[in-house]
């Protein structure tokens, strides 16, 4: 087991290592001038010259690449942001708890009630309950994320004064960022578990746990949910990744100050160091997550455990 | 009669899909004396494995639907039985073994916890006796008792049967219901598997339904036959009667069709056609429309079985009209 | 001669099969309640935006300044903006960008999906290893995110947003191809046509790809319902399409300094991107029924 977790790290890393460079190269090749983006139209081409120089964004590709990759993984130094001249890493340390425990509070809620709408909806195989949960859940995965924010403003802010419409204070300025991040994937991962467990509902073990005389309660539990389960388990991280770059849009409706807001504030800005340390942290977010997922499914799934665990048994033999 | 162990009357099955019926079992019927064997044996779709399901009540509900008829073991209906009352049934009077072992075993539970399952809800054990019997059964299926904590797909396929009939008879049923065991596997398991089977039905004194669609399988382990075809029951007897003197087209049409080791003809007969649609079966003889001998009262009406001779039933208004030389002589060598 | 009447038969065959095999598809899928819905609403969306030169009752740009923030009345059904703009005219003339923008993008990215995931799973050993690890990488950017990038480094524009869009589509199709070619590499009738000395490419497209597409067409109706929810999601953060053209998207996020005030901005042409993207999936998931073989008699 150690073998395969120690393999899955290993991957994690090269894929933070790509996503930084992707990310460093798709910003490198960005046509634009960012001290002109900077100084404004009125800045002469001499200051605008001084400054790129200043920026460092006139060596070449591979001298900037090389001075990213050592800040950012060797001195874990994100540089500091360009237009407000504070280090990067200090703003994100900042607002990161935010946009964590927005993901991940979505995150829970996303597999808690998907699967329990999921588990709903499947054991009651088309007959109404069924039909009703589904209709309901492709209306939310059809709504845009962030309109349903803004209307769920409109109505508990404006309309019924429940709930504080933007900014961040108390816990109850995260109830509405954290269920609008997680509607969608609610419906997403109902549907999932749904068409999953209606599957093993015809497989042939669900018959022979009936012919057992198990009664139907235990075999729905025992037998149809963990098989059905487990498929479920490799789409969390999918789901995740959908709910971390939504979530970044749901902090900008609700002026929440996370890493979301920072990073399309700094896009428009041009600000670069502000950028690729976002966008870097999101992704490196994302693979954590799914890599706990992995590891997750490799734990519950004993085809893998056995694949990996078969070194041993030889040796014991 | 008195030692008539399971009785069934008339049995009908239907399947809805969408608004279609599928009429899967129409009407049959059959008897098994206590640790006899009769073989179910038909074509893939002729309704076979419905009858096992319907005795069991295990049909997939809805589409499956038992419309009609009896099923008396030792005398009391199942089919009147409350849903409570069919779960003590269910693995500890009747237990079944199901066609591919590749799905019939729970892919995350190790197998010796899918044997315990069943133990423990028909005895009163704790889990350290469940298992002790399991490991029990393991060995006297030729798995070792060590393998009880390795999971299905650490097994193959001729192993994993051994695992669905050691777990079908651990809890020493009285009747077994053998869907097609054997043909998911190789010809030389398929032989170990059967003998299996029958040294262990012969040890507990189980009576057992195989269903089947190999003649050869049928001939090796059946004390009765009963041919299905469009699910109804075209001819039932003793192995001997309907081996030593088919009466049906159909049942002369199968043996026809298995290739012979003595005869001198170098092509097979194969029937003509194939299974009517279940939707929309025709009306008279459902075999009439590939039957050589079919004629125009054939075309019409029920047919009604015939009693050929004594316990030989053949549903055919032409039975017991001649045979043809050639066909006695491959009915010989279909017998091996 | 008669390799030619062969040759007949079998281009008549064929031409029966193929078309009886798009119509029964499309009788199957009209079949569902949910399909049914989602073709009538998606025909009286597509046919109104298409025809906004005639039902439209202003021009998109037309700012009427006696009704500046009107709530909808009887003139202005959905209200009019800041500039007295007509949002139901606004809608109409923007669906054009925004089932434009979905309906490429979506295409797009799944053409390019599909090239590369049948490459992979073709090929195999090392060169479906090195797809699949770029692939990952890939997806290991959020879609969206990646689509920010990607529009950031192109800048605006209606192509541009096109491409940022379909960028994000290809790493799961690619997968969807993939997963899809494992399952039927090993079924016997590919070795039976390699046997017969078929060429690489003729096996790829004309035995494989028919057996692996139809996940593939439903993935990609239901990717041109989120890659619209995508577009409105790119202008409403500022970037794609930007605001004077009435995309959907841009009309919300012309809206959002107005929320507080006059929900009604945000209101509509939010509906009718959930409508139009919720028509799409019930036509997806009715395409899914229909092309399942398990379910087809």
């Amino acid at each position: 087991m150690a073998e395969y977790i120690l393999k899955r790290c290993l991957a994690l890393i090269i894929i933070v290592f790509a996503t930084a460079f992707i990310i460093f190269t798709i910003l490198y090749f960005t046509p634009g001038d960012p001290a002109r983006a900077l100084l404004g139209a009125s800045a002469s081409d001499a200051e605008v010259a001084a400054m790129n120089e200043a920026l460092g964004v006139n060596r070449p590709y591979l001298v900037q690449l090389g001075d990213f990759f050592y800040d950012t993984f060797i001195r874990f130094d994100f540089g500091e942001s360009w237009v407000y001249g504070r280090p990067v890493y200090e703003e994100l340390a900042a607002r990161l708890p935010r946009t964590v425990l927005i993901g991940l509070s979505a995150m829970v809620l996303n597999l808690f009630f998907g699967l329990l709408l999921g588990i709903f909806a499947g054991t009651h195989g088309s007959k109404w309950q069924d039909s009703l949960t589904m209709a309901i859940a492709m209306v939310f995965i059809s709504c845009p994320d962030f309109w349903v924010a803004l209307m769920m403003i409109v109505l508990f802010s404006l309309k019924l004064g429940w709930l504080p419409p933007y900014g961040i204070g108390g816990p109850e300025y995260y109830i509405m960022p954290i269920i609008c991040a997680s509607l969608g994937g609610i419906a997403v991962n109902a549907r999932q578990t749904r068409s999953s467990i209606l599957e093993v509902y015809r497989e042939d073990y669900i018959t022979t746990a009936r012919s057992k005389g198990q009664r139907e309660s235990v075999v729905v539990r025992r037998h149809m949910l963990p098989n059905a389960l487990m498929p479920i388990i490799t789409t969390i991280g999918t789901g995740f990744s959908r709910i971390v770059a939504g979530s970044a849009v749901i902090e900008t409706v609700f002026s929440i100050p996370g890493v979301g807001t920072y990073m399309l504030s700094a896009i428009n800005g041009r600000d670069y160091p502000a950028v690729r340390a976002s966008v870097l942290f999101f992704a490196v977010f994302t693979c954590i997550v799914m890599l706990v997922v992995d590891l997750m499914y490799a734990f519950v799934d004993p085809r893998i455990k056995a694949q990996y665990s078969r070194v041993r048994r030889a040796k014991v033999q | 009669m008195d030692n008539t162990f399971l009785s069934v009357k008339d049995l009908e099955v239907i399947y809805t899909s969408g608004k279609k019926i599928v009429r899967a079992v129409n009407g049959v019927s059959f008897s098994l004396q206590r640790g006899e064997t009769l073989a179910l044996v038909g074509e893939t779709g002729a309704g076979k494995t419905s009858i096992a399901k319907a005795i069991m009540r295990i049909l997939p509900n809805p589409p499956g639907k038992i419309v009609g008829g009896v099923v008396e073991l030792e005398g009391e209906n199942l089919l009147e039985k409350s849903e409570a009352e069919m779960l003590e049934i269910r693995g500890e009077r009747i237990a079944m073994i199901f066609q591919d072992p590749m799905t019939a075993l729970n892919p995350l539970m190790t197998v010796g916890d899918q044997i315990v399952e069943g133990l423990r809800l028909h005895n009163d054990l704790t889990f350290a006796e469940a298992k002790k019997r399991a490991e029990e059964m393991l060995e006297q299926v030729g798995i070792p008792a060590v393998r009880f904590v390795e999971y299905p797909f650490e097994f193959s396929g001729g192993m994993r049967q051994r695992v669905v009939i050691a777990m079908a008879l651990a809890c020493n049923p009285d009747l077994l219901l053998a869907d097609e065991p054997t043909t998911a596997l190789d010809v030389t398991i398929q032989a170990q598997v059967l003998n299996l089977i029958k040294s262990l039905r012969q040890k507990y004194g189980t009576s057992m339904i195989l269903i089947s669609h190999d003649l050869g399988v049928v001939a090796q382990t059946c004390d009765s036959v009963a041919i299905v075809y469009a699910g109804q029951i075209m001819e039932y007897g003793t192995k001997r009667h309907v081996f030593k003197n088919p009466c049906h087209p159909y049942t002369r049409g199968l043996f026809n069709s298995l290739p012979s080791m003595n005869s001198d003809s170098d092509r097979l007969k194969p029937i003509e056609g194939t299974l009517p649609d279940p939707t929309n079966l025709p009306d008279g003889c459902p075999f009439h429309p590939r039957c050589p001998r079919a004629t125009q009262e054939c075309k019409i009406g029920v047919i009604e079985p015939v009693k050929v001779e004594p316990g030989h039933i053949c549903r055919c208004i032409h039975a017991g009209a001649e045979k043809s030389v050639e066909d006695s002589k491959r009915i010989h060598s279909g017998e091996v | 001669m008669t390799k030619t009447i062969v040759k007949q038969e079998k281009t008549q065959i064929e031409k029966i099969e193929k078309s009886s095999f798009f119509k029964e598809t499309m009788q199957r899928m009209v079949k569902g309640a949910g399909a049914k819905v989602g073709v009538a609403l998606l025909a009286v969306i597509v046919i109104s935006c298409l025809l906004a030169d005639y039902i439209a009752p202003f021009s998109p740009t037309e700012m009427d300044f006696t009704a500046l923030f009107a709530k909808p009345n009887a003139r202005h059904i959905f209200g009019t903006d800041g500039m007295g703009r007509d949002i139901f005219s606004r809608i109409l003339y923007g669906g054009r960008y925004s089932l434009a923008l979905g309906l490429s993008a979506s295409l797009l990215g799944t053409a390019v999906g599909i090239i590369i995931g049948s490459i992979a799973g073709y090929f195999g050993k090392k060169v479906e290893t090195v797809i699949m690890r770029v692939m990952d990488i890939w997806s290991s950017i959020p879609t969206l995110l990646l689509s920010i990038l990607i529009a950031t480094a192109l800048g605006e524009g209606f192509f541009n947003t096109i491409l940022a869009l379909a960028v994000g589509e290809v790493p799961v199709c690619v997968r969807l191809i993939r997963g899809q070619i494992l399952k039927e590499r090993c079924k016997e009738y590919l070795e039976a046509a390699e046997s017969i000395n078929c060429p690489k490419a003729v096996i790829m497209f004309q035995h494989l790809l028919p057996n692996v597409i139809s996940p593939v067409i439903v993935h990609m109706t239901m990717g041109i319902g989120s890659t619209i929810t995508m577009a409105a999601t790119l202008s409403y953060i500022g970037l794609g399409v930007k605001p004077p053209t009435p995309e959907w998207g841009a009309l919300l996020s012309d809206a959002r300094a107005h929320i507080l005030n006059y929900p009604h901005l945000i209101m509509f042409p939010g509906f009718v991107i959930a409508l139009t993207v919720l028509a799409i999936n019930l036509i997806g998931d009715g395409l899914r029924d229909a092309l399942d073989p398990k379910l087809r008699s």
